[in-house]
């Protein structure tokens, strides 16, 4: 018996595999930690990307109107709960992202390279995370911040945290972020330090406006201040400069290009799980697509959002796809693409890029474009914002230079003052089915609540009013001779800026 | 007793054994490294990129089932009656089952890790299985022989080492994820899990009811809609308020059915007859609930896709006085099936009428002729001639035909994704089909 005792600690039962990668054979040296952290640009966020990304961030701001889309029209009809499909999995699709990041944190954290080696790719795991982190804050408020998925697993039910603590979660994630990753990324299309700046730019103006009293009217000046900073450092010191076309932004070829900087990185002709199929469900048609998949003849811009644009603004083109535009780059082979149908409808553009006659990296169900997830223009929109601040209007030198190379990008003529509804319809039409413009409306609830409240109830979900568009001078005529129909729509109030937590069952012991 | 009384029993009496068995048995069927975090590769514009792939769970343990069982063999009549019974008791310890987390824990979707494989809980099987072996006819040219077999299993849930207790199942269609199945203490496993259907909105009166203190109450509505065309009306389901609070939401949910037999039971007749043999097996379950899944999207009138033609008894609505208002006291049903809701007038009322409860449930008792095979074995003066040893022609029918009532393509569903949890799901499994086999057998 004394025998056999001496063989039950052996370190010979401990069994590594040798035919597979695994968490102790891994993360031996840099370029592990860069294999490790490259999937966090784009299979981690493929749930995200399929669905939510203009689900909630244009249709539940009702940029989009897709009443036939089950991923949408809960949303803009404000009437998803917390058993909705699609917002249980909008939910899961977050928290891949944080435990894939953590996952990754954890492992580098462990390993034997040397600790100055690790800053930038931890820098890059947080960068995702704290993201993600404020995408629930933003979507949800209070939910659950985990920094370690093996200890959810031996200990599942956590308690939630309060949104700002979230926020201010997230902000650290990016602080740490600005101050490791690389100036100069290592690889086209990783993040650098400017990103996390102008990361950060986004976060201090969400976060400025929350406080106890949801219509406050002012933001705290503090963090407004800070994006101002943050947003200065991106510009003035940052390697991105805008792009002189608008139309180039969203085209195959110039994916990663010099004002795109953080964008998921799909892989042209990758399988599922690496693709984007953004195309497959807002293509109007397969004459576009030039295969069968093409589902976006019912996903279209609503009434609203066609009334925003200004009657010369190239980007609405570049937006919204209407009878009678001319796209060159799409069916090249056939000379162009001319948008025909009547002129009572309008679809998507941004994110339809053609077939694969066109750009060899375009194929079935996933179009290759990298989807922008913060972009040079918007930390111009950023900078006019919290310069702006508290007041009504601003006549600042450089925020009206911002703003005005937008504006002349897109054709338009400058302008001499902003006030806060400017800037507000400027983010709209620059960032338009790019994601934002619900979050847009969320930080704004924050200290203009009941202002909100009623710019959604002026946008009138509950009316589908048919009209006529004119697509040379970007107008959008009521059309009289028919009947707008009916649309059964939630109530919209205060509580429409934080969706139900998905499965309350797991915190039915905590309330 | 005298010593020929004991002659006669002994010529009764063939065979009489008790037996006694205890044993144990481990497991450890879940994929490899179980143990450790494994990564997989992922392609990226950077380079292959490497991603954990499953969940860690460095004390994942073997599987472990302790059985006993107490048996009878008794054989009479010169061995013409074959008897076996046994009763056995089964506990396993340490179940390995996938453990389900919560959203936030990064297990579910594309690009998560898979959850962990968790030793989860206790279970219990114990039953009674009875086999029966008759000669009833044993000539020289003709025999009968008859073969019984009968099981009986009861199962049970003894402990779960979830946080809720609970273990849920669900099924995913599109966007719709809904629970099918719970496995809970106490109860067998994988028990149905849903809404109850109790009746239909036909009657104005319908919406509302005296409660206990005699008050006219409104019945309860599904959470969000109100009476109204595009809400709740006049052909639509009344669910169980099974928590009394006034509103039918996801906490109305209760256990709908069981998946598990009450019984299983063959029955096989041998015949011979000269140089004929005919086969007969049958067998069957019974007592079992099966889901049809499917009838959820396929049988709802609304939806755009092929439907099956039960939906088209749907209850068709009319007004009561036509010259009156399109309001719920003035309309009534006046066609359609009468276990059918109306066409929903919103995206809203159809998902709630078509929601998962015991609408779906059916019987999924079964007795199928599972196989009939006859064959003619050519006598050996004829054969010996041709130097063979054995000339036999044959004729083998599968699956001839099955009595029962379940209305989907096969009463015999199993285990979704050989997920015990998620048996007697219908979710259009591909029906068994019936073959037929002729076939020679040569031996030189």
């Amino acid at each position: 018996m004394l025998f056999v005792g001496f063989y039950s600690c052996s370190d010979e039962l401990d069994i590594e595999p040798q035919d597979q990668i695994a968490k102790e054979n891994f993360f031996k040296s840099e370029e592990d930690f860069r294999a490790a952290t490259a999937p966090l640009y784009n299979r981690v966020w493929f749930s995200f990307n399929d669905k939510f990304y203009f689900g909630l961030g244009d249709g539940r701001s009702y940029n989009l109107y897709a009443p036939f889309s089950d991923y949408v029209y809960p949303f803009s009809d404000l009437t998803e709960t917390g058993l909705t499909g699609p917002l249980v999995e909008a939910w899961r699709s977050l928290y891949i992202v944080i435990q894939q990041s953590n996952n990754t944190i954890e492992a580098i954290n462990e390993s034997a390279v040397d600790e100055e080696l690790k800053a930038p790719y931890i820098a890059e795991a947080r960068f995702m995370r704290g993201t993600a982190y404020w995408y629930l804050a933003s979507l949800w408020g209070d939910v659950i911040i985990t920094t370690s998925q093996a200890e959810i697993i031996s200990n599942p039910i956590i308690n939630k945290s309060p949104r700002a603590n979230v926020y201010e979660f997230a902000i650290r994630d990016l602080e740490y972020a600005a101050k490791f990753l690389p100036e100069q990324a290592g690889q086209a299309g990783r993040v650098t330090k400017y990103s996390a700046f102008g990361m950060l730019s986004r976060f201090y103006l969400s976060y400025a406006g929350l406080s106890d009293n949801p219509n406050s009217g002012t933001r705290n000046q503090e963090l407004l201040n800070l994006a101002k900073m943050a947003a200065a450092k991106v510009i003035e010191e940052g390697p991105y400069t805008l792009l002189d076309d608008y139309a180039d932004l969203f085209k195959v070829e110039n994916n990663n290009n010099t004002e795109s900087m953080f964008a998921l990185q799909w892989v042209p002709n990758g399988e599922y799980g690496v693709n984007n199929p953004h195309q497959a469900f807002f293509a109007l048609g397969s004459e576009i697509t030039g295969d069968d998949a093409a589902y976006g003849y019912y996903t279209r811009a609503s009434y609203d959002v066609l009334k925003e644009y200004e009657t010369n603004d190239t980007r609405r083109k570049n937006t919204w796809m209407a009878d009678g535009d001319f796209y060159p780059e799409i069916s090249q082979a056939t000379g162009g693409y001319t948008v025909d149908h009547e002129n009572t409808y309008v679809n998507v553009k941004k994110g339809v890029v053609g077939s694969n006659s066109d750009n060899p990296d375009i194929t079935k169900q996933n179009s290759g474009l990298n989807t922008y997830m913060l972009r040079l223009g918007e930390i111009y929109l950023n900078y006019a914002e919290a310069v702006l601040g508290n007041n009504a209007s601003t006549t600042d030198a450089t925020a009206l230079m911002y703003v005005n190379a937008l504006r002349s990008r897109a054709g338009l003529a400058e302008k001499t003052s902003l006030t806060f509804n400017d800037i507000f319809h400027e983010r709209r039409v620059e960032l338009c089915m790019e994601g934002q413009f619900w979050y847009d409306l969320v930080r704004r609830s924050y200290y203009q609540q009941q202002e909100v409240v009623n710019y959604i109830d002026a946008q009138n979900r509950g009316t589908i009013t048919p009209f006529t568009y004119d697509e040379v001078t970007n107008t959008v005529t009521v059309d009289d001779t028919q009947d707008p129909a009916a649309r059964a729509v939630g109530v919209v109030d205060e509580s429409i800026f934080s969706c139900l937590i998905p499965n309350l069952k797991w915190f039915k012991t905590l309330c | 007793m005298d010593a020929s009384e004991l002659f006669n029993f002994a010529t009764v009496l063939n065979n009489l054994k008790v037996r006694l068995g205890y044993g144990a048995v481990g497991n450890q069927s879940v994929p490899n490294y179980a143990f450790t975090s494994i990564y997989a590769a992922s392609p990226t514009p950077f380079g292959a990129g490497l991603l954990a792939s499953n969940t860690a769970n460095p004390d994942l343990q073997w599987e472990t089932t302790y059985s006993s069982n107490l048996g009878v063999d008794l054989n009479m009549f010169n061995n013409r009656i074959e008897f076996i019974a046994d009763v056995y008791y089964k506990k396993t310890k340490d179940l390995l089952l996938l453990a389900p987390y919560p959203d936030y824990s990064g297990t579910t979707g594309v690009g998560a890790t898979s959850a962990p494989y968790v030793n989860i809980g206790s279970l219990e099987n114990k039953g009674l299985e009875l086999t029966l072996n008759t000669v009833n006819i044993d000539n020289e040219n003709f025999s009968w022989r008859t073969n019984l077999v009968f099981t009986l299993n009861r199962n049970k849930v003894l402990g779960l080492a979830t946080e809720t207790g609970i273990l849920n199942r669900t099924l995913q269609q599109g966007s719709d994820i809904t629970i099918v199945t719970r496995t809970a203490v106490g109860k067998p496993i994988g028990q149905f899990y849903g809404y109850k259907v109790i009746g239909r909105f036909e009657d104005a009166t319908d919406f509302y009811y005296r409660n206990e203190n005699d008050q006219i109450t409104p019945t309860a509505l599904p959470e969000g809609l109100a009476i109204g065309e595009n809400g709740v009306w006049i052909g639509d389901y009344i669910f169980e308020d099974v928590n009394s609070d006034g509103v039918i939401n996801e906490q109305d949910r209760d256990y709908i059915g069981n998946p598990l037999p009450d019984f299983s039971y063959g029955i096989g007749n041998t015949f011979s007859y000269k140089n004929f043999d005919l086969n007969v097996q049958l067998s069957g379950i019974y007592g079992n609930e099966v889901v049809n899944y499917q009838r959820r999207f396929l049988e709802n009138p609304r939806e755009n896709t092929n439907l099956l033609h039960t939906a088209l008894g749907y209850a068709q609505l009319g007004l009561i006085n036509p010259d009156g208002p399109t309001d719920y006291r003035n309309v009534e049903i006046i066609a359609g099936d009468k276990y059918m809701p109306r066409i929903a007038a919103s995206s809203a009322a159809s998902t709630s009428n078509f929601r998962y409860s015991n609408r779906f449930l059916e019987d999924g008792s079964y007795l199928r002729i599972q196989n009939i095979s006859f064959g003619y074995n050519f006598p050996r003066e004829l054969i010996e001639r041709f130097g063979l040893l054995n000339l036999k022609i044959y004729t083998n029918l599968q699956n001839v035909y099955t009595f029962t009532k379940y209305s989907g393509y096969d009463p015999e569903i199993g285990s979704l994704n050989q997920d015990a949890l998620l048996t007697g799901i219908d979710n259009g499994r591909y029906p068994s089909p019936r073959i037929y086999t002729l076939g020679l057998n040569v031996k030189f």
